[in-house]
């Protein structure tokens, strides 16, 4: 009996630590087939779960609860509608700023869209607040690199409602599926730029043991940017906006995505500043995540051709 | 004439096609039935472990659950060695597969849960003593999924993170497992009882 179970353990170790040594492609293979066996299953424990929290939770039956998710539905569409309506206009204000500062440079703005994707599965052990998996795969044009944002809060009755902020980088992406990793993880890292003050840089996520913030127990702390590009002549302040910028090797990356602001300036051993910077969005508790999915040059002005084409026959 | 003991002996075996005993088998209750219903109900408890494990987190994120240890714990100790040990592997593969982790790490702590579990119900059998088998299936493989996943499922963190991360899985996860693992391991044994309890045994157990 016992020698019989050690036997079978260790052969299921071996055949695991094969899978392990597998090259990348031949595993990947298998892992999409297996998440293809798989979907019965995990629909089966949604579904098992969705009960739970109509029954536990909300304490109201079952379609009412549906009917609840559906109207959610519709009121993040809503959102995602106004929230690119949002982003344009600030790009528009960013750009104007920018062109002011710098008369004689073109400003390229990069145009995108945004998709809405539902937040499938965060495991809750190993990685929540570092990655999670959304519903939306190459099915719906996503692609490993793009940006994806929270959904912003509902502002209170006659205020702005704010831009989309940055939450993550979709780091692999199947067909129905993609895993995002957040601005909390350790391992995350996106180039980014300070409009008003000029300055670039990398930010990266909790780099060492040094920075505060376990991963788990407590929600991790700010975002960290070493080396920013030239001490400027109008140095950064504390409450400073940080947004993204397409300058680093991420060709999917967007620009002017709002990530945070300026919380702690400090300096590190040979001097240079550090600046500490607190995200805009908590990601705790989410719902739904929008992707920017980035459109080229060429898209665009096919656009504007189109729009104008169709303007000019209306008239 | 002399024998030859180190000579191999051959034996003659007629195989014929036996109707009836086959239609016995298809029929029985103690035949096909027992083998499908098996094999279903076991792949039926690896998709409910693995399910849930990914689906209870988005809908009740605070608390600790980790459905597959405590069901990987389950199948090992009412299943044979193969098919616990099978069981735990598939569950591992599922859990790297649709979280884009590395296939197999996951597998091998989840067949250390089972080998665990298996050599302390060898000693400390379920059907003698349920709640002593149940509370230490619960807690042991609570501590060894969370050390495992903590220590060797995460390789961009550091050491300090890990440790401030095992409290509230080892002590949360440890106290939920225990009402969570009593329920659930008491309606699968009775489903399980349901299913599987053939007629002769119930038979013997009314005469007796």
């Amino acid at each position: 009996m016992k020698q019989k179970s050690i036997i079978a353990a260790i052969a299921a170790i071996v055949l695991a630590i094969a899978l392990l040594l597998m090259p990348p492609g031949v595993t990947s293979r298998f892992a999409s087939l297996v998440r293809i066996v798989t979907h019965p299953a995990l629909a089966w424990a949604d579904w098992t779960a969705r009960v739970s929290l109509a029954t536990i939770g909300h304490g109201s039956p079952f379609p009412e609860y549906e009917k609840i998710t559906q109207l959610q539905y519709d009121l993040a569409v809503k959102q995602t509608e106004l929230s690119n309506a949002g982003a344009k206009y600030n790009t528009a204000i960013l750009e104007n700023r920018f062109l002011k500062d710098r008369l004689r440079l073109v400003y390229d703005d990069s145009l995108f869209t945004l998709a809405l994707c539902k937040v499938m599965k965060r495991d809750p052990v190993s990685s929540y607040y570092d990655t999670i998996i959304i519903d939306g795969g190459t099915k719906e044009g996503l692609k490993i690199g793009q940006v994806v944002l929270a959904l912003p809060p509902t502002p209170p009755p006659g205020e702005e409602r704010e831009a989309p902020s940055l939450l993550g980088i979709i780091r692999d992406v199947s067909r129905d599926s993609a895993i995002v990793t957040l601005t909390t993880a350790s391992d995350f890292s996106i180039a980014c730029h300070i409009p008003v003050r000029g300055v670039t840089g990398l930010i990266t996520g909790r780099v060492n043991s040094s920075q505060k913030g376990p991963a788990i127990s407590i929600p991790p702390g700010n975002l960290i940017l070493r080396h920013p590009s030239e001490p400027p002549a109008d140095p950064v302040q504390v409450g400073d906006k940080v947004y993204t910028s397409a300058l680093g090797d991420n060709s999917e990356s967007v620009e002017n995505i709002y990530v945070g602001t300026v919380d702690e300036i400090s300096t590190n051993e040979i001097g240079a500043p550090v600046l500490h910077i607190r995200p805009a969005v908590t990601n705790e508790q989410l719902s739904y995540v929008l992707v920017a999915l980035k459109t080229t040059p060429e898209e665009a002005r096919r656009k504007q051709q189109l729009k104008q084409q169709q303007q000019q026959q209306q008239q | 004439m002399q024998s030859m003991p180190d000579k191999p002996r051959l034996v003659e075996i007629e195989i014929r096609f036996n109707p009836k005993l086959i239609l016995e088998y298809m029929t029985s209750r103690n035949g096909f039935w027992r083998h499908a219903s098996f094999l279903l109900v076991t792949l039926f408890w690896i998709s409910t472990a693995f399910g849930l494990q990914l689906s209870l987190p988005t809908v009740f994120p605070s608390w600790p659950w980790l459905p597959a240890a405590w069901g990987t714990a389950y199948l090992a100790t009412r299943r044979g060695p193969v098919c616990a040990m099978a069981s735990a592997f598939a569950t591992g593969l599922a859990l790297d597969a649709i979280c884009f982790q590395p296939l197999g790490p996951s597998s091998i702590i989840l067949v250390l849960i089972a080998l665990a579990a298996r050599l302390f119900s060898a000693r400390i059998p379920w059907q003698k003593f349920f709640i002593t088998n149940t509370l230490a299936l619960a807690i042991g493989s609570t501590a060894i999924f969370v050390i495992g996943k903590a220590f060797f499922c995460r390789p961009a963190a550091t050491l300090e993170t890990d440790f401030a991360l095992l409290p509230k899985f080892l002590f949360g996860g440890a106290l939920l497992s225990l009402p969570v693992c009593f329920l659930t391991y008491s309606v699968k044994d009775i489903i399980e009882g349901l299913l599987f309890q053939s007629i002769d045994d119930t038979v013997a157990a009314s005469e007796e």
